[in-house]
């Protein structure tokens, strides 16, 4: 696989504790946004920060476009950062701040380039509000043209959505998605929320610990887990006898299914309790060995009520293996 | 004045909202109690001494010192006489000059302590040490470094490098450097307080941009850092503008500043009134100023109000 950025073994450590990242391997490919995904404290930032230059590693190599960069100062490596709260510059303007890479550079044609940007990403017209005077959506906007403005050769970005309220997330999610393919540059981002990771990324990281746990497509991490804290990370698992089962592969039928049902793992159960969510419905049993399953059942797959004797069964092939 | 005003009492839940930006009138009924001693002191101490002060302006000189009738404007008209216009200005041109200094001091200091980690502390305690003495008595440690056999000057010419004492006493230049001693630490404080609330994420994004740390400190640390800039020249200015010990003693006769001249007034001159018109009209000058600096620092926008 050709790379544009590689992490060869690279450890941090801050005066006490753990490592926050210990002998990380990582590969990013040209062109792919890159997620890596994390609960908090797994070294996820530390990490981006370690690519950036703001935090130097106590060992390790990192290596970008063929060389060599984790000695390098900040203002000397080819990546930009866009951080969690953006930390625009408050007395400059929006072309101010997004000119100002352009500017440290001397840019002959930095004019232009804001420009060109300012459209890239829709904020025509606000190039000379301050960044107080923006909404949260449109600071995130100028964030990104800010780094983008340097056409950096990897763009970094920590939980880019994070600081926005929910109703806007998705939507940006995809106006964040859709821009990464029309610059065509390498994002590698940071979050914490495996539903960001999964609809934006090409590829995943999953980190734990400060630790690699697995790297791979959505569909890779999701359906074939390669530890059970990715499993349970990226989503609800009934583990069962050894084997887990997403709530989604999980069925569950007043009668003993039969047909459909060919090879299938059937279990007796109770419901224990059922919530209508809308398109579907979370139906928790209680198997009759003890065991509680959780499934999420379309809702017009039948009715379920606490107390109801049923059949839990799924395919095996929508198992998770470890 | 609304000092006292009751209907502020804060409830629970507006006060949890507002905690970050109380403001001052909206006290509780209860604790105004507790303000009534310094009401009080300001009131007689500061207060009605301003009151005689307005009062003794508008009347005319007495034969022998003191004030006596009529009324007359007389004192506020020699204001402008072009001798005591001019020591006016050389009183703002000193404690500009003298703030100008304490800034290009004091910047690289709240830079450096505000870097210093665990030191931080001794650091501030150091720059605050010399407030455990006399304003007065360290004025005077002058005198003695800087007269001709002062110590300076008896180094100096112990090591042969000067064969006659340096005139480091008594002129203007004396005047500014006791000026940046007593009210370094004004402008230090207040710095090295913005520079410790200023952000860490914009001098990292900044260097993040391609930008060098000299370039970071110029065109991102500073401007952030100029509500701090304006809070210590403020505090550096004023003082300085109104200082009368420091020119007396450093001075020596030769350099009169506002200070001086309105001591005179009261002392050798006998002339109240017209002191009182003076340090009235110096009083304006820094409440024009202040107003003044408010409104620049305000119009820079987005920035945070350094009062």
């Amino acid at each position: 696989m050709k790379t544009v950025l590689e992490l060869r073994g690279v450890s941090k450590k801050y005066d006490e504790g753990e490592p926050a990242v210990d002998d990380v391997w990582l590969a990013v490919a040209p062109g792919e946004l890159h997620a890596l995904l994390g609960p908090s404290g797994c070294g996820k930032t530390t990490l981006l920060r370690l690519v950036a230059g703001f935090e130097t590693p106590e060992s390790g190599e990192i290596w970008l476009g063929g060389k060599r960069i984790d000695r390098q100062r900040p203002y000397q490596r080819p990546v930009s950062t866009v951080f969690q709260n953006y930390a625009l510059f408050p007395h400059m303007t929006v072309r101010e701040n997004i000119e100002f890479g352009l500017r440290q550079r001397g840019a002959a044609d930095a004019t232009q380039r804001v420009n060109q940007l300012l459209e890239l990403v829709q904020l025509g017209g606000l190039e000379g509000r301050r960044p107080a005077q923006l909404s949260g959506g449109q600071r995130q906007r100028v964030a990104l043209a800010r780094s983008l403005a340097l056409e950096p050769t990897v763009l970094l970005l920590d939980e880019p959505l994070s600081a926005l309220d929910p109703n806007l997330r998705k939507q940006v999610r995809a106006e964040l998605r859709a821009l990464q393919r029309r610059v065509g540059i390498t994002f590698l981002m940071v979050t914490h929320d495996q539903e960001e990771a999964l609809s934006l990324a090409d590829r995943i990281t999953v980190l734990n610990r400060g630790r690699v746990e697995q790297t791979g497509t959505p569909e890779e991490v999701y359906l074939r887990p390669g530890s059970r804290f990715v499993a349970d990370f990226l989503g609800t698992v009934n583990w069962i006898d050894g084997v887990g089962v997403r709530p989604e592969a999980t069925r569950v039928s007043h009668h003993r299914p039969n047909g459909e049902a060919a090879g299938a793992r059937i279990h007796a159960a109770r419901v224990a309790n059922a919530t209508f969510l809308g398109d579907c419905i979370h139906v928790e049993t209680r198997l009759d060995t003890g065991e509680s399953l959780i499934a999420q059942v379309p809702r017009l797959h039948g009715q379920f009520r606490a107390g109801d004797a049923v059949h839990v069964w799924w395919h095996p092939a929508d198992e998770i293996a470890l | 004045m609304r000092l006292l005003s009751r209907d502020g009492a804060p409830d629970g839940r507006t006060w949890l909202k507002t905690k970050t930006r109380m403001r001052w009138p909206r006290l509780a009924a209860g604790p105004t109690v507790f303000l009534l001693p310094a009401v009080t002191i300001q009131l007689l101490l500061f207060a009605a001494p301003l009151v005689i002060v307005v009062a003794y302006s508008f009347l005319t000189r007495g034969p022998y010192g003191g004030t006596s009738l009529p009324f007359t404007l007389e004192n506020y008209a020699r204001l402008w006489d072009p001798l005591y216009a001019r020591i006016l200005l050389r009183s703002i041109a000193l404690a500009a000059l003298a703030t100008l200094l304490c800034l290009v001091l004091g910047l690289p200091l709240a830079v450096y302590i505000s870097r210093s980690g665990s030191r931080k502390g001794l650091l501030l305690q150091l720059v605050m040490l010399p407030f455990w003495t006399s304003f007065l008595i360290r004025t005077y440690a002058w005198i003695f470094l800087l007269r001709d056999t002062g110590w300076i000057n008896h180094l100096l010419i112990r090591w042969g490098w000067i064969s006659s004492p340096l005139p480091l006493l008594y002129h203007d230049g004396a005047v500014v450097l006791g000026l940046v001693y007593g009210y370094l630490p004004f402008m230090v404080l207040p710095l090295f307080a913005t520079l410790e609330r200023l952000d860490r994420r914009f001098v990292e994004a900044a260097a993040d941009l391609g930008a060098p740390p000299w370039r970071v400190f110029w065109e991102v640390t500073l401007p952030l850092c100029r509500p701090g800039v304006w809070a210590g020249s403020i505090l550096v200015f004023i003082p300085c503008l109104g200082a009368y010990l420091t020119p007396d003693l450093l001075g020596g006769g030769k350099s009169i500043m506002v200070g001086n001249l309105v001591q005179n007034q009261f002392t050798s001159a006998r002339d109240w009134p017209f002191g009182a018109a003076l340090s009235l009209a110096l009083m304006a000058l820094s409440l024009i100023l202040l107003v003044a600096v408010r409104r620049a620092v305000g119009r820079a926008g987005g920035l945070e109000d350094p009062w």
